[in-house]
């Protein structure tokens, strides 16, 4: 029984094609007002992109992974979310978080993404703008 | 006599002459005649305001009325409305600006209210805290189911 499993995982593998693992960083934009929560929501339509990991960001605020479902590793969606209740809270164009993705074949995923909201100290929501950077091969 | 001084008890009440009395009698006693059309039309003018007013008054019931029917509504669908559990904010949905609430809530306070226990472990702390934010997450919810 075990050995089929591992022939049909080799198989599937192969059949997959070529595999490879690449870093996208979350960035947010936050012109006005120090960034203090934020939730997003990021989709690979194309289905060849699965979610390995998550990291966190660069500013001290959002170094810890943000939430996010665990069953969201080996999926192609995630829903990321973290705040900050410091007082020193970052602004401007700011990196929460990275996600590390397993890409198979050789075509691009299809990444859509939602800001699903930004808000600063105090809770009162914000203008700002989610920014997705692909392309880092790991 | 001078205005200011106080007026005996026991002074009689001054009289009018009697011929002086019949005269003004005659003069006050009897009300000039008032012609039928303008009585008429002070009736008419009284009984359309009488009317005005009373219609405000209908208008104003009504209006109170009506203010208190919505207001009842309004507390009505509040209270019925289902209460979405780590809805802090209220706003109908979890997002993480609830767990965000939350947390400052708990550290602004000693004593977080009671309902905020959101796991029923007798505490309200950074446990509930992370259940409001696990909700957020969750991939049951979102758009791009």
């Amino acid at each position: 029984m075990n050995a089929c499993i591992s022939v049909l995982c080799a198989w599937s593998f192969l059949a997959a094609g070529p595999a490879r693992f690449e870093a996208i960083d979350i960035e947010i934009e936050a012109p006005d007002d120090p960034l203090a929560a934020y939730q997003i929501e990021l989709f690979d339509r194309s289905g060849r992109m699965q979610i390995a990991g998550v990291e966190g960001g660069d500013p001290a605020a959002f170094r810890e992974p943000p939430y996010y479902d665990p069953r969201a590793l080996r999926e192609s969606r995630i829903v990321l979310a973290a705040f900050s209740t410091s007082e020193d809270l970052p602004r401007g164009r700011i990196r929460v978080a990275r996600i590390h993705v397993m890409i198979e074949g050789d075509g691009e995923p299809e990444i859509e993404s939602r800001l699903v909201v930004a808000a600063t100290a105090g809770g009162r929501e914000i203008r700002a703008k989610l920014i997705i950077v692909k392309g880092e091969r790991v | 006599m001078r205005n200011d001084e106080p007026i005996e008890e026991s002074a009689p009440e001054p009289e009018l002459p009697e011929s002086l009395a019949r005269d003004l009698a005659r003069l006050c006693g009897e009300a000039p005649p008032v012609p039928p059309s303008v009585d008429a039309a002070i009736a008419l003018a009284a009984r359309r305001r009488l009317a005005g007013i009373r219609v405000r008054r209908r208008a104003l019931r009504w209006a109170g009325a009506a203010a208190a029917a919505a207001a009842a509504l309004v507390f009505a669908v509040v209270l019925s409305r289902p209460r979405v559990q780590g809805d802090i904010d209220g706003n109908g949905r979890v997002d993480i600006l609830d767990a965000f609430a939350l947390a400052r809530e708990i550290e602004a306070r000693s004593d977080p209210r009671r309902d905020r226990d959101l796991n029923g472990d007798g505490a309200v702390d950074r446990a509930d805290v992370d259940l409001i934010a696990m909700t957020a997450v969750n991939l049951d919810r979102g758009a791009f189911r």
